[in-house]
């Protein structure tokens, strides 16, 4: 026994050693395999800025694919516009110095700054912008917000080197507007790469990486022409997810949160000598939008009935913290023709039921499919819209879907009954006179109100009709408004600039700075 | 000490069998209904365990968790021991290449945990409570041939086994009267571990978003909603994970227990 | 003679395995009811686009000849290619592979550091409380789901104590201490669990060479129990560890799968995961691949390396499979 033992004692010392061995062989292969060469260190430090964001864009080309997070990064930071918007939400001067309007209001005459310069060092001129009118005009393949908010232009020539003259086939209000977004970004007519992973723009940086599924990195352009940008390179990190955010941002690896995702969350940074929160307006509305190729959302008792089910007011604080702004069409306060429409289709759950029933739908029988994008508002909001239309009696059933494949199956193919989604853009509802937009909502009456709006012959006159057009809206539940996106903006405490309300599509990053 | 094990183990699985099929009936608050005013109530009275962020009464929420724990083991385990069972006798008493053809099959399965299997289901038909008892289900045959092959063997080899062979009884006569009979109990042993499994691989695959979708709750989808409150409302964290704990040590405790109970002379560890 | 003839069979057994795991794979992404290019579509494709993608991706060849071709790619590292991103697969994974590597390396180091000292109180105090006490955790730590643990952890050491960071990542190369300090709460979350499974084994090792003359001997020459039962029972302990650890990988990946979503780790599991909420069938189909891959090469050379070891102890254990 002992000496078998001995024997084995002998051979099993080796599984020891061996292991160790081998392990400490592992650890060193792989500490080679991924520790890259360190980088040399440079004299100045690098000054940098790390974003945190929620929905990435799937790709750097705003012109081709439609998701609001692309001119997030790129809008004023990488490419610019003829104007921008401020964070009053008034239109300034930008790659044009000054313009003119004709009387009849169909021909704007844009001086342009002559300093202005791409990237590249070649000079922002009349031709360029006439380029980058013509070259959308052409492709067939641009996103239908921009197919629709360009049908207005006519044409565009070049009355000078820095004189630009486009022509209108009417007049728009809302054009100037759409040419500060991304309707207006001029491209480098010279560059002749990827749109999707490189930029070729005007603005103070430029499209450095984008690692899918995690982050966009823009570095900054030495030759702009105009205020040098304030960082070296700039970081947008996305996470559908709120909580690992919360907590970057409160062990310092962020250095702001663009829009909090976490109302609940507020409480944490309390810390006035650690953080600095901002609350203000978006443009965002959260829409529950119905699809109106559905026989049941086509009614516009059914529509009522879905709208007098839901306590929105609770809603926001269920859901949002009690954050958000109790909206009742498509315009948030800031819209120079806002009036409060929250008390159109009231909350009352008893006539909500009625209206069904004279509808034709006994309490359940009436089934929709809930589809909505993996994003924190949306989601919260899904499970309490359900829980609601089940109390009068609507099965709801809730799918979500990652975002991509929401644009793919709702936003694209429409194939869903209802949907929620933020829409951040300015003055969008005229996305509810397009028919081809993901709510099929083919209202010619809506139609001409805002057409009519639109070609008003003053701001007053515009801004009276678009009224019209917005109650019109809300009268026929064309869409539920869940709620007006508030902005949570958290920063570290050192962080200044940053703008109270977000009046535009864009993270501006030319008025951040850091102490 | 054993008959402690066994007791426990019993108490607890009776306990979640009893709620889930209480749940079934009725639960004190409806479980996806949501309640204004009512957000992340600490425990108390009439809420026992409190509210989630909609309002809605956790230990409803945790009842309806168990009956919906309690289909997918039933299922999976069914599912496992249907077809486990009959190949694994099939491999112990045909031998030679049917062996080893079934063997070398169970033991690629085996290498494949339930959790690949599902998510691999998952991206085809997206996640729901089929995906994931097929997923356990197909995953844990391999444990349930085991156990009826080697309780296979040690029967044909046994005397009355050899007896019936010489007098002619058939080979599905054999299975029926002699061997099934007798692995009954260590399938039995196997069942109630094997539930243990599937409660632990069905908590993983909600929590992860690829077993039953929201709002219905799952012990799963329960924690990961409460990740989300952590901060705020760190002891909604706490019931649905301790619901899995005590559901999966239960069935654990009951299984070891049995095995035990019918062999003292079975080794406490292999 | 003997010993290659082991060798050679336990090989085959890796390859045959390997081959039949992947053609589950095959077979579960392409021969069940739904189509994968309408998958890839979404559902309101049109008939043409569907076909121009069959055609695309070679789906319109008899089954076989697929199966052949995708698993001749596998060979040269070809694992697929994102539908959506158009990126290889191997492209996609190779950035994330250091994380989950650092994560199931530390967490299997970190079992072993608490089960084999657990084990061996376990074993020497097992007629008293503490060893009850040991036990019984054990038993429990069992039953507790990897996720649950995790994020008790993060209430403990990051929500209550403000140690440690709740979830995130940073590269070594970027920031070593951060590295360390956001790698300790999964790690330890692995460790507990994994630990819990081998403190039995331990355990039942130890037991047994507190029978052993040897361990008599060095208590009468005045070794403390503890020295005694280390010195004598690690080698005994660490035959039965190899063959659990070897048996343990694939659950270990589950744990490290998990544990990487609750952490938001940005290794393997968390792209499997995106990869499957996009639908992205390729991605998952080559991803489930590489890891059944690595699971079967892990237990196969653990195997090997045992035969190199100690035959002896193979054959035994050989016969004694079957019980897991």
């Amino acid at each position: 026994m002992t000496y078998a033992a001995a024997s084995s004692r002998r051979s099993r010392s080796i599984p020891t050693k061996a292991l160790a061995a081998t392990v400490g062989l592992v650890l060193t292969l792989i500490l080679a395999a991924c520790t890259p060469a360190a980088a040399p260190t440079t004299s100045v430090a690098k000054r940098t800025l790390t974003v945190g964001a929620t929905l990435e864009p799937a790709s750097m080309d705003p012109w081709h694919n439609t998701a609001a997070s692309i001119p997030q990064v790129l809008l004023y930071n990488v490419y610019e516009t003829l104007v921008k918007v401020d964070s009053t939400g008034g239109i300034k001067p930008l790659l044009a110095q000054a313009w003119e309007v004709s009387p009849d209001r169909t021909t704007y005459t844009f001086h342009l700054n002559p300093a202005a310069k791409f990237a590249s060092g070649a000079p922002v001129d009349a031709a360029a912008v006439v380029a980058n009118i013509n070259r959308l005009k052409t492709d067939a393949k641009i996103t239908e917000t921009l197919r629709a908010q360009l049908a207005v232009v006519a044409g565009a020539e070049a009355t000078g080197t820095d004189q630009v003259q486009i022509n209108l086939t009417r007049p728009s209000l809302m054009w100037l507007y759409d040419m500060s977004s991304t309707l207006g970004m001029i491209l480098d007519p010279a560059f002749t790469g990827d749109l999707a992973t490189a930029s070729a723009g005007s603005g103070p940086y430029a499209v450095k990486t984008h690692t899918q599924g995690e982050s966009v990195v823009l570095t900054n352009n030495t030759k702009y022409w105009g205020n040098p940008a304030r960082f070296d390179e700039v970081t947008f990190r996305y996470s559908t997810d709120p909580n690992p955010q919360v907590a970057s941002m409160l062990s310092g690896d962020l250095d702001v949160i663009s829009n909090l995702q976490s109302p609940d969350a507020l409480s944490q940074f309390a810390d006035a000598s650690q953080f600095t929160t901002t609350t203000g307006t978006t443009n965002g509305e959260v829409v529950l939008g119905l699809n109106h190729d559905n026989k049941a959302l086509a009614k516009l008792e059914v529509r009522q009935a879905l709208t007098m089910a839901i306590n929105r007011r609770d809603l926001i604080d269920t859901v949002w913290n009690g954050q958000g702004t109790l909206i009742g069409s498509m315009a948030v306060p800031t819209d120079p023709w806002y009036e409060d429409l929250s008390g159109t289709n009231p909350y009352d759950p008893a006539k909500a039921k009625a209206l069904l029933k004279d509808a034709g739908y006994a309490p359940n029988t009436l089934s929709l499919r809930l589809r909505v994008p993996v994003v924190p508002y949306a989601v919260k909001s899904a499970q309490y819209v359900a829980s609601q239309l089940r109390d009068i009696g609507v099965k709801v059933t809730v799918e979500e879907l990652d975002f991509t494949r929401w644009l793919d199956e709702v936003f694209t193919k429409g194939d869903y009954d209802m949907t929620i989604v933020a829409h951040v853009e300015a003055r969008d509802l005229g996305k509810f006179a397009n028919p081809k937009y993901y709510w099929h909502y083919n209202d010619p009456k809506f139609a001409q109100l805002y057409t009519a709006a639109d070609e008003a012959t003053s701001e007053e006159q515009g801004d009276e009709l678009m009224k019209q057009a917005t109650k019109y809206l809300a009268d026929q539940a064309a869409a539920i408004w869940l709620f007006a996106l508030p902005n949570l903006v958290i920063t570290k405490s050192t962080i200044t600039g940053v703008a109270q309300n977000a009046t535009t599509l864009s993270f501006d990053l030319t008025t951040i700075t850091s102490r | 000490m054993k008959r402690a094990q066994l007791i426990t183990g019993l108490v607890l699985v009776a306990a979640v069998v009893v709620t889930a099929v209480v749940a079934v009936f009725w639960t004190p608050f409806d479980p996806l209904r949501v309640v204004a005013g009512q957000r992340l109530l600490a425990p108390g009275w009439p809420h026992v365990l409190g509210t989630d962020g909609f309002g809605i009464d956790i230990a409803s929420r945790l009842m309806v968790g168990a009956r919906t724990i309690l289909l997918v083991g039933i299922i999976s385990v069914g599912v496992a021991a249907v077809v486990g069972v009959p190949l694994g006798m099939l491999a112990g008493q045909a031998g030679g290449w049917v062996d080893e053809v079934v063997m070398r099959v169970s033991d690629v399965v085996y290498a494949f945990p339930a959790l690949l299997l599902a998510m691999l289901l998952a991206a085809i038909y997206g996640g729901s409570t089929v995906t994931a008892m097929v997923a356990i289900g197909v995953a844990s045959i391999p444990a349930f041939a085991r156990v009826a092959r080697a309780g296979a063997l040690q029967v044909m080899a046994s005397d009355f086994v050899l007896a019936a062979k010489s007098s002619g009884t058939s080979r599905w006569g054999v299975a029926r009267r002699h061997v099934l009979p007798n692995i009954a109990p260590l399938i039995g042993v196997q069942a109630s571990v094997g539930f243990a499994m599937a409660i632990l691989a069905e908590a993983a695959l909600s929590y992860l978003g690829l077993a039953t979708p929201r709002p219905n709750p799952t012990w799963g989808n329960m924690l990961r909603d409460a990740q989300n409150f952590l901060f705020v409302a760190p002891l909604q964290a706490l019931w649905p994970g301790l619901a899995i704990a005590l559901a999966v040590l239960g069935f654990n405790l009951l299984g070891d227990g049995l095995r035990d109970y019918l062999d003292p002379r079975l080794r406490e560890v292999p | 003679m003997h010993l290659a003839l082991r060798i050679a069979r336990r090989t085959g057994v890796f390859v045959v395995s390997l081959l039949g795991a992947s053609l589950l794979i095959f077979l579960l992404t392409n021969a069940l009811p739904g189509d994968v290019a309408q998958v890839l579509l979404g559902t309101d494709a049109t008939p043409e686009a569907v076909a121009q993608l069959r055609a695309q991706l070679g789906l319109d060849r008899p089954l076989p000849v697929q199966y052949f071709s995708w698993l001749g790619g596998i060979l040269v590292g070809d694992f697929g290619s994102s539908h959506l991103s158009g990126l290889p697969v191997l492209t996609l994974l190779a950035p994330r592979i250091a994380v989950t590597l650092w994560l199931v390396l530390f967490g299997m180091i970190g079992s072993l550091l608490i089960a084999v000292p657990a084990g061996m109180v376990a074993a020497l105090k097992r007629r008293s409380w503490p060893g009850f006490t040991i036990s019984a955790a054990a038993q429990l730590g069992m039953a507790v789901p990897v996720f649950w643990g995790g994020i008790l952890l993060v209430l403990v050491f990051a929500v209550w104590l403000h140690w440690l960071p709740a979830n995130g990542y940073v590269s070594l190369a970027t920031n070593p201490a951060q590295w360390a300090a956001h790698l300790v709460l999964p790690s330890l979350t692995l460790a507990l669990v994994q630990a819990a499974v081998l403190i039995r084994y331990v355990r039942s090792a130890f037991i047994e060479v507190l029978n052993e003359d040897y361990y008599r001997t060095a208590r009468s020459i005045g070794w403390t129990p503890m020295r005694a039962l280390f010195r004598h029972g690690i080698r005994n302990a660490s035959i039965s560890l190899v063959t659990v650890l070897g048996l343990q990988v694939s659950t270990v990946l589950v744990g490290a799968i998990v544990v990487e979503s609750v952490f938001t780790l940005p290794g393997l599991g968390s792209l499997l995961l995106t990869a499957v909420n996009q639908r992205d069938l390729l991605v998952v189909q080559g991803t489930v691949m590489f890891l059944v891959l690595a699971v079967l090469a892990i237990s196969a050379l653990v195997d090997l390396s045992y035969l190199l070891i100690d035959p002896r102890q193979a054959a035994a254990s050989e016969q004694g499979e079957g019980s897991a």
